[in-house]
């Protein structure tokens, strides 16, 4: 490659970079949890050790990005041992899997304050393109992102077929950052 | 209308070839063979120890051995009970062979034969030698017997050979008798063969090896905590006095981990015989073979160059004539084929009587709603109440690569004592999920049975040190915990009588 050609991608990309990095959003809190049925009864979990790169400009949602990592170990669902189930093998297996990535393609706006977004979903070593709707609200100068969408657990290589667990999880997702 | 007739011309014929067929099919049994090396091979689990080789008793080995004749049998009584000249009269008759198994044609016959091979003691002494079976004995022990005063554990037996006293049938380790003194057969036995047999050998001061040397329990691949190298003949008997009824010493297993009788009700939809799931059960045939096994050819597997059977060095020296010297008294005969398919016919059978225990629907449905929230449900799901699984004995047990494809495992560990699955031949690195179908009726819980109740299983008391299990307790101690299983232990009063409730209405 040339070598002024490769100067000229690299300042683009620079300038590209510099140009949204005003719309960085700093993340504040945030709150995983999921909710599945297991014998028509609905268990809650939740999951820490979130951490996220945020871009989002509510009036340019198309120029943002949004990236984030969990930490499945930290999965809790009120039973130990089913904790420690969880993250074995069978499951979420993080010891060779230790996060849990997800990653937008394209972000843009619905209506209001409604947004979706077309992420890429990376569970052990299964990657997949979701579709999510989520919400943006702005709060005493903070955003507050919402999201809830279901998943195919199967989908991911979490557990086998059973007729008590339900293959559909339902999770919720709410990030709170300062721009 | 032509092709009507067109039609019924062709079907007539096939349909009478059909009926033929099915008549002429229901005549012959295809009885499956029991000794048959490949399914051995697949249904009998390996060791924990994966360097251990294991192999069976040989084809032709196992098919010389002399047949088990099933004579005819009379009920045992307590010694004041016994009808006067009872053991004469029977001496008087003739030896008489109980089935003619080549006369037996529908389910029915097969069944009720069966039911004479599950009563059909394997071990066999002459009437005349002396038996300690007296109400004071009873009382002393705290046997259970009939109403009047049949000992429902053994039998007598008129043979060629005389009359003769036999015990260690199915019967005598899988019949329960109630309070009401109801027999209940393949019910949790609670015939305390252990804690007789520990007073018999205290009375009479005999000799018995102290274990781990004995072959009762001796695994060549395990290296025996110090408790256990220090005990002497002494503590042997200590140790079978404090078996309580509903567990029992089982050969492999040994004094030093007794294990808790199943109940056999429902076996036919059970995947894993035995705690440790030691034998698979995907067919008849593995009911035979497990009975084939559990009564006296187990004594024969040969690990690396051990062989429990004291005596025995290698298979060759299994003869017709070699006798046995199985600390549970086997003779050197097998059961025929044909016997253990009767067997397992009656023992698939067999129904649970039924459940007494009256709760009211709402405390039921709470109950159910606890044990789902409390994740029972998972490994314990309706309608069997297990999910047919093995689970690791400890999370320290590498799961081998070729279990993951051949055995049905749940990976997660409960964590009670690892000892049997671990450190005994009847190991195999895994506990099953025991059914709770019929948990009402029985008196030993977890694999030891070291807790009487569902109530104890539930009882967060026993995971501490100063806990006094309420089953079987170790006669060298004097608390332990009762560890493992920590699942809807933190329940509320009433929460947990419910999920006691529903557990005890299953
Ligand atoms: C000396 C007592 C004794 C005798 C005799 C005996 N059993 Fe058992 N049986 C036990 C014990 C104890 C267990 C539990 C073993 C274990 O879990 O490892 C057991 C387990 C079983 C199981 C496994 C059930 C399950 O749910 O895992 C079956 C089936 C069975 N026995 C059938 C029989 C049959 C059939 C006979 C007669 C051929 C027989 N038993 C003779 C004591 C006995
Ligand atoms: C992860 C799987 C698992 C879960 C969840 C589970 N169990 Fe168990 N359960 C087992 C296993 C394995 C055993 C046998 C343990 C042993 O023998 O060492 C057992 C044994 C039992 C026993 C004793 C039965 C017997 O015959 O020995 C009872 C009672 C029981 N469980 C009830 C429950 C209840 C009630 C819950 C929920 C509060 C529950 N279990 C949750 C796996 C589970």
């Amino acid at each position: 490659m040339p070598k002024s050609v490769f100067t000229l991608i690299l300042i683009l990309f620079t300038f590209a970079v510099s140009a949204q990095e005003k719309d960085q959003v700093n993340l504040v809190s945030s709150e995983v949890s999921f909710v599945i049925k297991n014998a028509g009864i609905n268990v809650d979990g939740s999951m820490e050790g979130l951490t996220a790169n945020i871009l989002f400009n509510p009036k340019k949602p198309q120029k943002g990005s949004i990236s984030g990592t969990l930490d499945p170990a930290t999965i809790k669902t009120g039973i130990g041992m089913r904790d420690k189930h969880l993250k074995n093998e069978d499951y979420f297996d993080v010891e060779n899997y230790p996060q849990i990535k997800m990653q937008s393609n394209s972000l843009r706006k619905l209506q209001g304050n409604q947004y979706e977004g077309l992420f890429t979903l990376t569970i052990k070593d299964i990657t997949r393109e979701i579709s999510l709707p989520f919400t943006v609200t702005e709060e005493n100068d903070q955003f507050i992102f919402d999201t809830s969408f279901e998943i195919n657990r199967q989908d991911f290589g979490l557990g086998d077929d059973s007729i008590i667990l339900s293959d559909m999880v339902k999770i919720n997702i709410r990030l709170t950052g300062t721009p | 209308m032509k092709k009507i007739k067109y039609a019924l011309a062709i079907l007539l014929p096939g349909a009478a070839l059909l009926i033929l067929l099915a008549i002429t099919s229901s005549k012959k049994i295809d009885i499956p063979k029991t000794w048959d090396m490949e399914e051995i091979k697949r249904f009998h689990l390996h060791p924990p120890n994966r360097n251990v080789k294991v192999k069976y008793v040989p084809e032709d080995i196992y098919y010389n051995l002399k047949e088990f004749v099933l004579y005819k049998n009379y009920p045992l009584y307590v010694k004041e009970y016994e009808p006067e000249n009872y053991q004469d009269s029977l001496a008087s008759l003739a030896p008489e062979i109980a089935v003619d198994f080549s006369k037996l044609v529908t389910e029915e016959d097969w069944i009720k034969a069966g039911k004479l091979v599950f009563n059909m003691p394997a071990s066999l002494t002459p009437a005349n030698t002396p038996l300690f079976l007296d109400s004071a004995f009873i009382n002393l022990t705290g046997l259970e017997m009939l109403p009047d005063g049949e000992y429902p554990y053994g039998r007598y037996v008129q043979t060629p050979e005389g009359l003769m006293r036999g015990i260690l049938s199915c019967a005598s380790c899988h019949t329960k008798v109630t309070e009401d003194g109801e027999l209940i057969e393949g019910g949790q036995g609670d015939f305390i063969f252990d804690r007789q047999f520990g007073f018999i050998v205290e009375r009479f001061s005999i000799p018995i090896p102290p274990d781990p040397d004995g072959s009762v329990v001796f695994a060549p691949w395990v290296d025996y905590d110090e408790r256990f190298k220090k005990w002497t003949s002494k503590d042997q008997k200590l140790a079978l006095k404090a078996i309580p009824p509903g567990v029992m010493v089982r050969q492999g297993g040994g004094v030093i981990s007794p294990i808790a009788i199943p109940s056999l009700f429902g076996i036919k939809d059970i995947k894993y015989m035995d705690r440790t799931g030691l034998m698979k059960h995907e067919n008849i045939g593995d009911l035979m073979r497990y009975a084939a096994f559990n009564q006296g050819l187990d004594m024969f597997n040969k690990y690396d160059d051990y062989i429990p059977m004291s005596g025995f060095e290698s298979h060759e020296q299994i003869t017709p004539e070699e006798e046995w010297s199985h600390p549970f008294g086997y003779a050197n005969r097998r059961y025929s084929d044909e016997q253990l398919y009767a067997l397992a016919k009656y023992v698939y059978s067999l129904e649970p009587p039924e459940n007494p225990n009256k709760f009211s629907a709402e405390l039921l449905e709470r109950g159910e709603v606890i044990f789902a929230e409390q994740g029972c449900v998972t490994c314990h799901p309706p309608p069997l109440f297990t999910n047919n699984k093995l689970l690791p004995a400890t999370s320290d047990f590498e799961i081998p690569e070729e279990d993951k494809q051949e055995l049905d495992i749940f990976n997660i560990s409960v964590e009670t004592d690892p000892f049997l699955a671990m450190k005994t031949r009847r190991g195999t690195g895994y506990y099953k999920v025991p059914s709770l179908r019929g948990a009402w009726m029985r008196e030993a819980f977890f694999h030891n049975g070291n807790l009487a109740s569902v109530e104890d299983v539930l009882d967060p008391a026993r995971l501490e040190e100063s806990y006094v299990p309420t089953g079987f307790k170790p006669h060298d101690l004097e608390t332990m915990a009762v560890k493992g299983h920590p699942f809807g232990l933190e329940l509320n009063k009433e929460d947990k009588s419910a999920l006691v409730a529903y557990i005890k209405s299953l």
